[in-house]
């Protein structure tokens, strides 16, 4: 789960592409998956994912890191991918190219643009409870992560999940995850009632300033 | 496993648009119930059960290309109108990240969503019935996980159809007599409009995801059915309105 190191990717660099507007990367972003779903030539696609590697080196963001980030999607389209090679490895290879054209756009707009960010030009488009709940997940995000590490901690020093004893780990595992899902409910508890303190009328007012890039003085 | 990780690009046009569709109806049916309660601490409760969600689903097993959902447990905390929400904001989220497609989130929505419900209405059934919380979480996530794994198999399946095929629409024989001044034609006329075709081997896919998912499904039962007892132990009061 990377979502806190994009954020800090975002929210700490300084490139063009992170001083574009928002709106503008949003617009891009999705017309570029426009083109890659279109796109049915292995080599365009190749030529897609190399300028979006090239955007990645310009926006001095981590290759390694984006590339490896953007590998997790194809672990899940590998099924798929293989059921469908009776049309040929050109297409298995149009699959997976797809995945991580979709993938690399997605991460570079996330680590370019912070996400209340993202989610206030959404704002434009879905409804205000929907990107009230939106802010509320990435919050929550942010607070159970924390939380998560040391649970995850805690598993390990259990023994971690051991295939000698299947049982035993699965249960470790479940304790863990009620664990999580306790302090979810108590903190969001907390969080309504600090809320509510701050005077929440059941929507998060966000301005647009914050998202416009200041350069530095 | 349940729900579809797929690019986008790959089902037809029609079908994830009739998931967006169906998911925005959703959404609009229950937008009163949601405007009503926005100022409960429903919404904060969402926020945290979405985000378990997220970081459970980001967890892969890899060796059987599995990730827990927690969906049935997050539906049985939220109850099933709250539980449409969640399950759009997550597979929206996730798509953010490649996690399935941006254009198939609305019919990932209504899978999860079908999880999330029935697993509510399931949970509570097999409780008042078996008395036994673990037995209760462990049939009902076994047996939605089941039913939304054959939801999911029949959207890729349906993604097989060709529609304009169907109804004939577009087609040689037609353009042929057909000798006015406009004349509509496909650009792939006598090839499928849609992405998937006969060449895609489902009844492979079908094994693969029920084979891996079967084993998923095990582990999620047994997982969801610890929690919830887990959970009932130290905090009964969750259950109150199940």
């Amino acid at each position: 789960m990377d979502l806190a190191y994009l954020d800090y990717l975002a929210t700490g660099g300084n490139s063009f592409f992170h001083r574009t507007s928002p709106g503008l990367k949003l617009i891009f972003s999705l017309l570029l998956i426009g083109i890659i779903i279109l796109v049915k030539e292995v080599l365009f696609l190749v030529i897609i994912l190399l300028f979006l590697y090239l955007i990645i080196l310009l926006s001095k963001l981590p290759f390694h890191r984006i590339f490896l980030l953007s590998l997790f999607p194809l672990i899940f389209t590998l099924i798929f991918a293989y059921a469908s090679l009776g049309r040929g490895w050109e297409w298995f290879f149009i699959i997976l190219l797809r995945v991580l054209g979709t993938a690399t756009t997605m991460i570079i707009l996330f680590s370019t643009t912070p996400f209340p960010c993202i989610f206030a030009s959404l704002g434009k488009i879905f409804p205000e409870f929907i990107i009230t709940v939106l802010f509320m997940t990435y919050r929550s995000v942010f607070i159970l992560f924390s939380v998560f590490d040391d649970i995850r901690s805690g598993f390990k020093l259990r023994g971690g999940f051991q295939l000698k004893h299947p049982k035993r780990s699965l249960f470790n595992l479940a304790r863990a995850f009620g664990y999580l899902l306790l302090k979810g409910i108590d903190d969001s508890q907390r969080f309504y009632e600090n809320l509510r303190i701050r005077g929440f009328q059941g929507k998060i007012v966000h301005h647009r300033r914050f998202c416009t890039w200041i350069k530095k003085q | 496993m349940s729900h579809i990780h797929l690019p986008d690009g790959i089902l037809p046009a029609w079908l994830w648009l009739a998931g967006w569709v169906f998911i925005v109806i959703l959404l609009l049916v229950f937008r009163e119930y949601f405007k009503k309660d926005k100022m409960s601490s429903k919404i904060p409760l969402l926020g945290m059960l979405a985000s378990i969600m997220i970081i459970s689903m980001s967890l892969e097993i890899v060796p059987i290309l599995y990730h827990i959902n927690l969906s049935i447990v997050s539906g049985i905390i939220l109850g099933p109108a709250w539980f449409i929400l969640c399950s759009f904001v997550v597979n929206l989220i996730l798509a953010f990240f490649g996690h399935g497609g941006i254009t198939v989130v609305g019919l990932n929505s209504l899978i999860i969503t079908t999880e999330g419900v029935l697993g509510y209405f399931l949970f509570r059934s097999l409780w008042l019935i078996t008395k036994r919380i673990f037995l209760a979480g462990f049939l009902s996530a076994i047996l939605t996980l089941f039913l939304s794994t054959f939801i999911a198999l029949t959207i890729v399946a349906l993604g097989t159809m060709d529609i304009s095929s169907a109804f004939n629409i577009g087609h040689k024989e037609h353009l042929d007599t057909d000798k006015g001044l406009l004349k509509f034609e496909t650009g792939e006329s006598g090839e499928h409009s849609g992405e998937l075709s006969t060449e895609f081997d489902f009844r492979k896919f079908a094994v693969l995801i029920l084979g891996f998912g079967s084993i998923g499904w095990i582990l999620e039962g047994l997982i969801s059915g610890w929690i919830l007892s887990y959970l009932h132990k130290v905090r009964p009061r969750i259950f109150e309105g199940v």
